[in-house]
Order: structure tokens, then sequence, then C-alpha cells
């Protein structure tokens, strides 16, 4: 494998055990993946199948009982490099009212620089970069529990964008967003992927799995299946055993072709999917 | 038509009221439950949704307007609401947050307790509303609280309300953070509720495609106040207006639009999946109709 093709993060054989009176609940039993530089990587799985433990994982919040993750090279074992590997892998998680630290949008996103100790020339660049990349100029002088929902979410991006990580991961980030916080959030998220920033997203909403290069399901805490999304669609009743379901158009579409109308693909968005429908309806 | 059992009239209602920082979460809302029915409540986060609701057992009285619950008025300051959340069960989000007790039974069992009800009849409730939720009794009344997953987390929370038995249940974004399976599981039971036993329902939701599913009439909220309001297909013909409010149209509504945009005639209230199959279905088989 070249140096270009190594993973930014390498998980193996990694087993995560959580201690709760009486015993220990195994979230995670030898897990080994990877996440490819550059790509969107989505992880869904039932409440309680280890995709937050996995996450938390990839910054060293969670260290692995057995196992290794590394980072860049970089083992989040060793206390020296968690810092580093922070910088590296930025995250953002459900709750939009707990993420936010200062009383000025501009202050919370410059607070993660300021503790790096840069210089503040640098400090003031990276948060007006931010803040343009999240298209939340307008709200950088105003308090952080006068926003949306989806605006506190695009604030905690830009706050780990400022880091200039080179993968986010979105902890069911959109989990409690209206549709409108829901598709701003995505839309960002989308933007800095098309800037080459790694993409790690946990969500339980079907059709926001369409957005990945590539999907892992998770089930008890080990990896259930690994597809991108078309090929994971097409396997309807594998999912529904792990508890999970397809998007509404695949859905349609499925139901459509067993009538006998010849859709030949699986949509993943509707778009493609009234197209398929014109071109079958002729 | 029957009475009413809940019914507000611009309702207005102020946070921090009379403060600096004063802020106004109600302006003239209102709404109307009656007996037995599936009702939705839907609008951007900030739209007032939950403080509306949250008039409905009064727990928040009306700062301006009339809210009366079951008859009493709760803009009248000696009327006492208690009587009336044993009869109105408020879900609020993320209840599981707020189960305290260790075990799954003694949890569901406590407001039942309080209630100063009999052994027997405190364990028939709990009973009761475990299968109402499809938590069987057996295997879980003695499982630890903590070591469940969400989804059976946010039913116990469910099974603690609908042990009171309640003649109205609230539910503010029941669904958030659930996996597809515990979302069914979870419309399914309050489907069931309703159908089995009559409870009348009040959905909070910004997940159109269940509003679609499960309610028969809907109100949107903007503002604090009520901007539309009718049965779920009148609602969701407006999909341009619910567009504007930050609000969507359920994935089959969406289909069926961008359908009509490629010409294809189709009837105008696709709302769910079985709408949108049904429709798609029966004009390719007649596609010169």
């Amino acid at each position: 494998m070249s140096a270009a093709g190594e993973p930014l993060v390498r998980v193996d054989g990694v087993s995560v055990a959580y201690p709760v009176p009486g015993g220990r609940v195994q979230a995670l039993s030898d897990v080994s993946m990877e996440v490819r530089r550059g790509e969107w990587l989505t992880i869904i799985g039932h409440n309680g199948s280890g995709k937050s433990t996995l996450a938390k994982l990839f910054n060293g919040l969670v260290l692995p009982g057995r196992g290794e993750v590394t980072v860049n090279g970089l083992n989040t074992r060793d206390d020296e490099q968690r810092k580093r590997i922070r910088q590296v892998v930025g995250m953002v998680f459900q709750d939009p009212d707990n993420q936010l630290v200062a009383t000025i949008v501009e202050e919370d996103v410059a607070f993660g620089p300021e503790n790096l100790g840069l210089p503040r020339a640098e400090i003031v660049t990276r948060v007006a970069d931010a803040l343009r990349r999240l298209e939340i100029e307008d709200l950088r002088q105003r308090a952080p529990h006068q926003l949306s929902g989806g605006q506190k979410q695009r604030v905690a991006i830009a706050g780990v964008l400022a880091m200039k990580p080179a993968m986010l991961v979105l902890d069911e980030s959109t989990a409690m967003l209206d549709p409108s916080g829901r598709a701003d959030v995505l839309r960002a998220a989308r933007a800095l992927h098309r800037d080459g920033v790694t993409i790690v997203a946990i969500t339980h909403f079907m059709n926001e799995v369409a957005l990945a290069d590539r999907v892992i399901v998770l089930s008890e805490g080990r990896v259930a299946m690994e597809a991108d999304p078309r090929a994971l669609f097409a396997q309807p009743d594998r999912l529904r055993e792990l508890e999970l379901d397809v998007p509404e158009v695949t859905e349609i579409a499925s139901r459509l072709r067993d009538r006998g109308l010849d859709l030949p693909i699986v949509p993943l968005t509707i778009g493609e999917l009234a197209d398929a429908y014109m071109q079958a309806r002729r | 038509m029957t009475e009413p059992i809940i019914e507000v009239r611009d309702l207005w209602h102020w946070y921090l009221r009379r403060t600096p920082l004063e802020s106004v979460a109600l302006e003239g809302a209102s709404f109307e439950l009656r007996p037995g029915e599936v009702v939705g409540i839907m609008g951007h986060t900030g739209s007032g949704k939950t403080t509306l609701v949250q008039h409905f057992n009064g727990l928040l009285r009306p700062h301006r307007g009339s809210v009366r619950v079951f008859g009493a008025d709760l803009a009248d300051p000696k009327v006492d609401p208690r009587p009336l959340r044993r009869r109105v069960g408020l879900v609020f989000q993320f209840p599981e947050q707020q189960l305290f007790d260790p075990t799954v039974g003694d949890d569901i069992a406590f407001g039942p307790r309080k209630l100063g009800l009999e052994h027997a009849e405190v364990r028939r409730r709990v009973q009761g509303a475990m299968a109402a939720v499809g938590l069987p009794f057996d295997a879980f009344k003695d499982r630890y609280t903590f070591g469940l997953s969400g989804g059976e987390m946010r039913r116990v929370a469910l099974a603690g309300v609908l042990a009171l038995e309640p003649e109205v249940l609230v539910l503010d974004e029941p669904t958030a953070g659930l996996d597809p399976r515990g979302r069914r599981q979870l419309l399914a039971s309050l489907r069931a509720l309703h159908d089995e036993h009559g409870t009348a329902l009040v959905f909070v939701s910004h997940n159109m495609d269940e509003v679609a599913e499960l309610v028969t009439r809907v109100d949107v909220l903007a503002g604090g106040k009520t901007v539309l309001s009718g049965t779920v297909r009148e609602v969701f013909r407006e999909d341009g207006r619910l567009r504007e409010l930050g609000l969507g149209v359920p994935a089959a509504t969406e289909l069926a639009g961008a359908l009509r945009s490629r010409g294809v005639p189709l009837r105008a209230d696709v709302l769910t999946i079985d709408d949108a199959v049904e429709a798609m279905w029966t004009s390719s088989s007649s596609p010169a109709a």
C-alpha cells in the first residue's frame, strides 16, 4: 500500500467493555476497520450497537480494552500524542445545547485555536475562515442561546474546523434538528468533504446514508456489514434483521418492482427514483 | 360534534417575563383536541411547540388567552391543575433521562404507587403499560434501567406515563434518536393504544413521514402562532408554505411532486409509502390517463 493509501484511522482488533454495577457491558467485540483519507464513511446500527463507542475511539475519548487504534500512525493510548490526535480528529455530538462554551459565537469558535497557543493573527484568520465556510458569518456576534439548533450545530462544527482537522466525526449531529436545520448541517458537511475533509457520520436517518462513499453497519458491538449505500440498500431483509431499514424511496421502488414494474436500480434519492420511473413507464 | 377536551384560544406566554431578558414564546396560539383524536403539532425549533403542550396539564399557566382542559379553566389561578395530570400524560423529549429507579418494574410502578393504588392494581397497571409498549413483563420487570438500550429506555419512560392510564397522551418528539426499529415499534404501540383504548394522542414532531403515518389532523406553529391547521392531507398539500416555515413534506409527497413536475398525472394527496406505491402503480399501468 502506498503512503497516500495509508488509512487515516486504523482500528485493529478492538474490544471495549464498560463497567456497570454487577458486571460489564461489552460495547465492542474484536472490531477491525479503517477510515480512509478523504472518504465519507457513515456508520449505522441499532441503539446500543456500539456506534458512539467506535466514534469515540477515533480521538481517544474512549481507549480500547484490547487491540489498538492509530490515527495518522499515532497510537491513541499514548498520552503524549492525544493532543495531536484531537487536532486531527474533530467531533460534534448530538445535543446542540451542551457543546458551546463561550457567550459569543466568534469566541466559541476561537476557543480551540486559542488553546493551541496560536498567534493572534492566525486565530483571527482561522475563525473568519471557519465562519465563512459554515455560512454563519452573520451570527459571529450573537449569543449561542439565541440560535436555532441547526445554527448551534454549525457553530460547533466551525469550532472544530478552526482546529484544521483532517477528519470530522458527526455523532448523530442531526438527530435533534428540524428539517431545515438538518439540511443546513448536511450542506455544510458536504462542502467540507468537497474541500478534502474526511467525514465520519453516525446517523439513524437512512436517507442521510445516501451521502456516504462507504457504510459500516454495527450490530451487537461487531461489524455486521460493509458496503456502498446502493449495495447496502439492495439488502433490505438483512438490514431489517439488524433492526434497520431502507430509505422511503428505496422501499417504494422495491414494492413497485415486486408488482412487476421494471425499475432496474436501487434508487437513493427522489430524483433518481423519479427518473427511473419515467423510463419504466414508457 | 363532541366537545373539545383541550381547547386553547389566543394563548400568549413569555419567558423571563418582566425582566430585561423577556422573550415571547407564544403569541396567540390556538389548539383543539376532541376525545379519541390523534393530532400532530409541527413547527421548526423555537416555534413554541413545547411551550404550548406544557399548558395542556397545567405545567405552565396562560399569561393571556384561555386554556380549558376537561372543563377546567387554567387561566383561573384558583384552579388546581394536579387532578388533570392523571388525565393528561405528558412525555417530554428524551424522557429516558428521567428514569431514576434501578429496575424497570419499580420505575413504571412509581406513578401508580403515588396515586395510593392497591398492590394488585399497581401490578395490573404496570403489566398493562409494559404490554402496550412491547416490553414483556417477565423478561423486563427486574432488569436494571441503566443496562437497557436507548429504545428500551424510551419505552420504559413511556410506560411510566401510561401506567397512570391517562385519557390524553402528549408526546414531545418521542422518536428522536431512536433507531428505525425502535421508531417503528413506538409508532405501532401508540397506534394500538389509540385503537384499543381510545386514548387521544398529541404528537409533536418534525419528522414529516411519521406525522403523515400516525395523525389525522395537524397544526403548524411558527413564531408562537398557529399558522396552518387542517387534516394531514390538507396541510401537506401546502408544501411551499411548509418549506418556508423550515419544515418539509413526507418523502412520498416530495416524490409525487417530482413526478408531477415530470408530467405524470398523480393525485394531489400522496402522503405515505402506501399512497405512493398505489398512485405510481395506477399511473404506470394507464400511462395515457
